[in-house]
């Protein structure tokens, strides 16, 4: 029962944040789908569409990412847990949670979320001492950097380049194209069986 | 006459022959990596996107494996040599830098990203900040900086650069890229650079910045920094140099300002890269915190062993790949991190480890001899694709090379040099290889074990050479444990060896082994850091960037 409500709950912050909160719209530029539930209750899935999340009840077939806890009791303690990510990583160890899919929508969602929860923010801020933060041409090596003005893009007239451009995965990706050279079938958890191979460490 | 039995010598295994094979095809082809052209689709762009997905990266890392080889056969170094050229001469081109040259500006997809690249970012910035891999080379208050090299960012360029330029020079002891080259910049001018002069420029930058150049305009990555580190380290042992001590000082710099301990001292997070205009510092939370950790220690470890020792213990604790009662949790879908640790858990002694990521890696990746006659060997990680991934296997071949310690040794042992012993040279690779040269503790033997390096060939006659021998009358050859006469001088200190292309164990015993030869001379004068000019370079076809109109 905790599970649902808690998993309802997420369901309408975000489907609220989604159409109000620029900082929450401005993550949701990929259509997903996911699936949270336990083997005894109930699932919900969150439906990424058009930077709009809304969230029904039950497992959609096909999600992006499917994480099913043993119990729900597990389910939301775990999620709940100032120490979830560490809970979630030794559950899918042991075999109590069972996951489908790609793990780091799971990792995205759960911070996305508790960013609003006082003390859960995981971003780490810091000032160290000698920053560099502006250009400088004193120094040892200052007069062997070549300056030129602030530029916004990429030169248009430098045909090739702009071409060039779009075989690279960080820009094709930026322009809404699927990340290439996945591995579909990519296995996040693992039976291992050491290897007999005797030239270790020998 | 007793011959020492060749089994207890180090040899280049299948797998790493295999290996061998195919970074040599990748390298010695030609191909156009001008901003009009396009590297062979072989060259991995895609691995560990959006931070590696670029050709450069496969360049590096294919690098790693030569000082290994060159370590395991010593007396036979000149394919290791041609491919690290190859590779050097690519990198100094338009695509080596094409993230600098064309990722201009401030990132106008921010908020296009997927979850599993956001989760790269600073969780409060997500959405609207330019994430890993977007150099943003021309934003404020940085400016546009032409030359990928001479810059205030892009550490992981040069940095990288100048490992694999250390990389060519341990392999090579020969001096092609201590003179002066041109590099590609923004609208192809071009920029002279030399490896000394790189070398200076990442040095003393360190010596202005103690916090640690930047990469991409403006992220401080703790691995890239140590493969700069590594980069000096190898300088200083193949010059005799003293550069390295600005990583020596980063170190104790980011044990202080990296890292996050908790009440009992113990290591909770390693930031993976620092932003100081924003002041956030960006590491995965609990429970994967440790890819953090692990990320650098592939070269921060043979710098800083016992800083490197305790951030692979609590990396593995964190992500629990040593727990033998639960299974393997790989957060991101990219074997690039266990491949790491694989190498690492090898290079530590971590035998738990590494049998646990051994057997995961030949179960679920694949091992495969491929192309004509399988002569080639890659991993290929489950995908379906026409060539095996460059990057990964880079990383994943290494603990097939050398044992435990082999990867550190390449940068911080004593340099044992044997170019001015007998030499293996002029062999019809890749027709035949050699999988063992070394030469023998009494340096008056030298061990030479050929393979077929291309099955189609097998059998067929072929002819290599032995130079810097000292007198030829004392030589005395033999093969597979009986002696052989099918050989013969070709000049004072160097002979002709005529075989066939098989497997074959060679001794060459030269009693009368001079040490006062000229090449010899040669060779002690580069180990004491003279500058010695070889006669004889290859001449680098396919990196050759075009000259624009500007320049």
């Amino acid at each position: 029962m905790v599970l649902k409500v808690l998993l309802f709950f997420i369901g309408v912050f975000l489907s609220f944040a989604s159409k109000c909160i620029p900082r929450v719209r401005a993550q949701l530029g990929a259509d997903k789908i996911i699936t949270l539930g336990s083997k005894d209750g109930g699932a919900r899935s969150f439906i990424i569409n058009n930077r709009i999340v809304s969230s029904q009840v039950g497992v959609v077939p096909n999600a992006d990412s499917t994480l099913i806890f043993d119990t729900a009791w597990q389910g939301a303690s775990t999620l709940l847990a100032k120490d979830a990510v560490v809970r979630l990583c030794a559950g899918l160890g042991e075999k109590t949670i069972n996951f489908k899919g790609d793990l780091p929508n799971i990792l995205w969602l759960y911070e996305l979320v508790m960013h609003y929860i006082p003390l859960r923010g995981n971003s780490w801020r810091v000032r160290m001492p000698d920053a560099y933060i502006s250009p400088s041409d004193s120094g040892l090596v200052g007069s062997r950097i070549v300056r030129e003005p602030v530029v916004e893009m990429l030169d248009p007239l430098w045909s090739n380049a702009v071409n060039q451009r779009d075989r690279i995965v960080l820009w094709s990706v930026g322009r809404g194209e699927d990340v290439s050279g996945k591995n579909p079938i990519f296995r996040h958890v693992i039976d291992t069986e050491e290897s007999d191979d005797n030239t270790i460490n020998g | 006459m007793t011959i020492q039995s060749t089994d207890s010598l180090l040899e280049l295994n299948t797998k790493a022959q295999g290996w061998l094979r195919f970074i040599w095809d990748k390298a010695t082809t030609q191909d156009d990596w001008s901003s009009s052209g396009k590297p062979h689709d072989w060259w991995d762009k895609s691995s560990t996107p959006p931070m590696c997905s670029f050709p450069r990266f496969d360049l590096s890392e294919t690098s790693y494996a030569l000082p290994m080889m060159a370590d395991q056969t010593p007396a036979w170094r000149e394919v290791y040599t041609r491919i690290a050229d190859e590779l050097v001469g690519r990198y100094t081109t338009y695509w080596a830098a094409v993230d600098w040259l064309t990722l201009i500006g401030e990132d106008p997809h921010q908020d296009q990203y997927p979850p599993e690249w956001l989760v790269w970012l600073p969780e409060d910035l997500r959405g609207k900040y330019n994430p890993p891999g977007w150099t943003g080379n021309g934003i404020k208050p940085w400016g546009l900086q032409p030359d990928p090299i001479g810059a205030d960012g892009n550490l992981f360029f040069r940095g990288f650069f100048n490992l694999l330029l250390g990389t060519y020079s341990y392999v090579s002891g020969d001096d092609k890229w201590e003179k002066p080259f041109q590099v590609t910049g923004y609208n192809d001018r071009l920029f002279q650079w030399t490896q000394h002069s790189i070398t200076e420029f990442i040095e003393q930058q360190w010596i202005d910045r103690p916090q640690g150049a930047h990469c991409e305009n403006t992220k401080i990555w703790p691995y890239c920094l140590s493969a700069a580190g590594l980069g000096l380290q190898l300088y200083d042992k193949v010059f005799q140099g003293g550069s390295h001590v600005v990583y020596d000082e980063w170190i104790e710099y980011a044990k202080k300002y990296f890292t996050s301990r908790d009440k009992k001292g113990k290591i909770t997070s390693f930031a993976f890269y620092h932003d100081p205009i924003e002041g956030v510092s960006y590491c995965p939370p609990k429970g994967v915190s440790g890819y953090g950790m692990l990320a650098p220690l592939f070269y921060l470890y043979p710098q800083a062993p016992e800083f490197g020792m305790e951030l692979y213990e609590a990396g593995i604790r964190d992500l629990g790949w040593n727990d033998r009662t639960k299974s393997v949790v790989q957060a991101f879908n990219d074997p690039r991190w266990l491949c790491l640790v694989l190498m690492l858990a090898r290079e530590v002694g971590d035998v738990t480890t590494e049998r646990r990521l051994k057997g995961l890696a030949e179960k679920e990746w694949g091992p495969d001899f491929f192309a004509d006659d399988e002569d080639r060997f890659a991993w290929s990680f489950g995908l379906d694709e026409p060539y095996p991934r460059g990057q990964l296997n880079s990383l994943l071949i290494l603990p097939e090379i050398g044992g435990p310690g082999a990867w550190t040794n390449i940068y911080t042992g004593r340099k044992e040099s044997q170019l001015d012993l007998p030499t293996v040279n002029g062999v019809d690779y890749p027709n035949m290889g050699i999988s063992r040269a070394r030469n023998g503790t009494n340096e008056d033997t030298l061990y030479v074990t050929t393979y077929c390096a291309t099955k189609s060939s097998k059998s067929r006659k072929t002819n290599w050479k032995v130079n810097n021998l000292g007198n030829l009358d004392a030589v005395k050859i033999y093969c597979d444990g009986t002696e052989y006469h099918d050989w013969g001088p070709i000049s004072e200190n160097t002979i002709e060896i005529n075989s066939t292309i098989d497997h074959h164990e060679f001794v060459v015993i030269n009693t009368g082994v001079s040490l006062c030869d000229p090449a010899s001379d040669a060779a002690k004068a580069r180990g004491q850091g003279s500058t010695v000019h070889s006669s004889e370079h290859i001449l680098y076809k396919p990196a050759t960037p075009p000259t624009c109109a500007c320049c």
